[in-house]
């Protein structure tokens, strides 16, 4: 390689270099929807890009007062720790696992939001392979801002437990009637009750209708 | 022939059950109460809790006396320090006999249930 020739690729490497660190850190850890009604089980996506050099290994997410989680998706290749308060709710989810350099995790789960309205913040911290934290807990517009979901009655509801009750009367601001749900609560026990107690009957008619014939 | 449908129906009815029972545990459960139901307790206690097995969104707790008055203060809620479980005071200067616990939940994934159940308070 000529002199000139290496000095080229000096040139390009700082112009490429000075190019990737221009770029904002535009990769945030996210947390969707940025819509919500209130007190509605909803379906969570934690987006965790791997912006640096290295990829990720661990994935702190402090769950927001009030917020009830319920469910976790196993995400492949990762464990999942919760931290429990005082009074047994879940405070922190800790996902431990590896993504590559440029990877992507993405973690889900359920969790019902607050019955309150307003903006809740998923603080989040980010470690990086190379031990780097990224405390994404900032304020919007910050370098490293906590996403933010808006809980609003506005917002159509997800019922993501997939329960009928409550599901349709409340997303509407001007309700003409309340959730028929309500009335009926309790109704599916019964019935799944009564399948199991006529099946237990039928079971035991058979067995001994067996019995009698064989001997 | 005939014993053997009576035998695969004594083979898929209880699957049936288990099938029914699998449905209903992923509801929300009663893991305990205070007073436990159907336990004595002295007329001295100030409340009355009812434990799930799940978190709780919001939810009542009622309790009525031996005449059928209202032995509770207020609809009870959910207990500040543990967020799995109803809690509701109780009137001072109770009388002893039996008393109904009624509650009713909207757990965190959204399924309403009510139930109840009885003790008994003696002095």
């Amino acid at each position: 390689m000529t002199r000139v020739r290496r000095r080229l690729l000096v040139v390009a490497l700082a112009v490429v270099a000075g190019t990737l660190s221009g770029a904002p850190a535009a990769a945030h850890v996210q947390v969707r929807p940025a819509q919500a009604a209130p007190g509605d089980p909803v379906l969570w996506t934690v987006l965790v890009p791997s912006e640096q050099k290295t990829g990720t290994r661990q994935v702190e997410l402090a769950v927001p007062r009030d917020v009830l989680p319920f469910s976790y998706e196993d995400a492949p290749g990762w464990t999942r720790r919760l931290r429990m308060g005082a009074d047994g709710s879940v405070r922190t989810i800790v996902w431990r696992g590896r993504t590559s350099s440029d990877g992507l995790a993405t973690f889900r789960f359920l969790a019902s939001t607050p019955e309150r309205t307003g903006a809740i913040a998923w603080k989040a911290i980010q470690t990086y392979r190379d031990g780097a934290l990224v405390r994404w807990i900032g304020s919007a517009g910050s370098e490293h801002p906590a996403s933010i979901t808006t809980v609003s009655t506005s917002a159509a509801r997800e019922n993501a437990g997939g329960e009928r009750g409550g599901g349709v009367g409340r997303s509407a601001p001007a309700t003409a009637s309340p959730p028929p749900a309500a009335a009926v609560g309790g109704g599916p026990d019964w019935i799944a009750r009564g399948l199991g107690l006529a099946a237990l009957l039928a079971a035991a008619a058979a067995m001994i209708a067996v019995r009698r014939r064989s001997t | 022939m005939r014993s053997h449908r009576l035998r695969s129906i004594s083979i898929l009815a209880p699957t049936l059950v288990l099938g029914v029972a699998a449905i209903a545990a992923a509801h929300t459960e009663v893991t305990s109460t205070t007073p436990a139901s159907g336990a004595t307790a002295k007329t001295s206690i100030s409340k009355v809790t009812v434990t799930f097995t799940g978190p709780l969104r919001r939810g009542t707790l009622r309790v009525a006396g031996p005449s059928g008055a209202v032995a509770s203060v207020g609809k009870g809620g959910r207990d500040p320090r543990n967020v799995k479980r109803l809690a509701v005071a109780l009137k001072s200067s109770l009388q002893a006999g039996s008393y109904k616990a009624s509650w009713t939940i909207v757990a965190a994934d959204g399924h309403d249930q009510e139930g109840s159940f009885r003790f008994t308070l003696k002095r």
